[in-house]
């Protein structure tokens, strides 16, 4: 589907009214849908699909995924959280995984950057050496 | 006196000569009739018999001359066609010699090129098999390396997660938390 300028400028606006102290709020987005879906002004399909794009984006770019190769306590998890947000900013979206193949140690990936502490990302690192 | 003497001469040689003309039965009319007739055959054969084979013979003389002048030239002729042949022998002889010569200097020349050429093609041979060879020594290492690589990992992916204690387990963690900060 081809989107407008017009319609993108729309969306962005709107995407700009859910953000809340540099974090997406998600009833400010439930609400912005809602009141599109409700009212359904001119053009209003274009412009949710992009709100949903640039949503799905932000979602994507503030979600940190922590692998484990075992679960890890509370205490880890706050000093993660603190440290992440620290450096991205508020609003991050957590989600712990466990995979025994990662053997020990932690990998981290929030949007495309990777902090990859486990053995077996060192083992394949050394393996590529290799 | 002396007519006197030529006369008595005269007589008395006349009387001689007259009895020598009866003594051999000499008539000098007969004599002179013969001469007149004998110069006539004279005239007649000089001009009826020696005319036509003086000129026979004149154009016979002249057919021999044309014939010794036709022998000189054909001679000259001769010695001029084999003076032509030893020249043309001669040069024959030295654009044989050349040819010879070039043919020789072109065949070195050939011998050279192509000694050459068969060098570097020897050369550019056995450079490609030095680096095909190192290629594939290369690639031996590398096959070696990687499945010694592929073995260590494995073996140690094996044995880690049954040597490391919890401690590690947890300082792993805690090198990567603080590598995020």
């Amino acid at each position: 589907m081809k989107i407008s300028r017009q319609s993108k400028r729309a969306a962005k606006e709107r995407f700009n009214a859910c953000m809340d102290n540099g974090a997406l709020s998600e009833a400010r987005v439930r609400e912005t849908v809602s009141e599109l879906l409700d009212k359904k002004p001119k053009g209003y399909y274009p412009t949710l699909a992009h709100l949903v794009r640039l949503v799905r984006l932000e979602t994507l770019r503030k979600t940190v995924t922590v692998t484990t190769a075992e679960s890890i306590d509370d205490a880890t998890k706050q000093t993660l959280s603190e440290r992440l947000n620290n450096r991205y900013g508020a609003g991050l979206i957590y989600v712990y995984q466990t995979d025994p193949a990662l053997i020990a140690g932690m990998r981290v990936q929030i949007g495309s950057d990777v902090f990859d502490g486990t053995v077996k990302g060192r083992l394949n690192r050394l393996k590529e050496i290799f | 006196m002396s007519s006197m003497v030529f006369f008595a001469a005269t007589e008395g040689s006349s009387s001689v000569v007259d009895n020598i003309a009866r003594e051999f039965g000499l008539n000098f009319p007969l004599i002179i009739a013969q001469a007149v007739i004998f110069l006539i055959v004279v005239l007649a054969l000089r001009k009826f018999a020696f005319a036509p084979v003086l000129g026979i013979l004149e154009e016979r003389q002249k057919t021999i001359a044309e014939g010794l002048e036709n022998a000189k030239r054909q001679k000259e002729a001769l010695e001029s066609a084999e003076s032509q042949k030893k020249d043309i022998l001669y040069s024959a002889n030295v654009m044989a010699n050349k040819m010879v010569e070039e043919a020789r200097t072109a065949s070195a020349r050939i011998r050279e090129t192509e000694s050459q050429k068969a060098i570097s093609q020897a050369e550019e041979t056995l450079r490609k098999a030095r680096e095909a060879a190192e290629a594939e020594r290369r690639q031996m290492v590398d096959n070696a390396r990687k499945e010694i690589g592929g073995l260590v990992v494995q073996t140690v992916s094996q044995v880690t997660g049954k040597v490391l204690t919890e401690d590690d387990k947890s300082r792993l963690v805690a090198e990567t938390v603080n590598h995020v900060g």
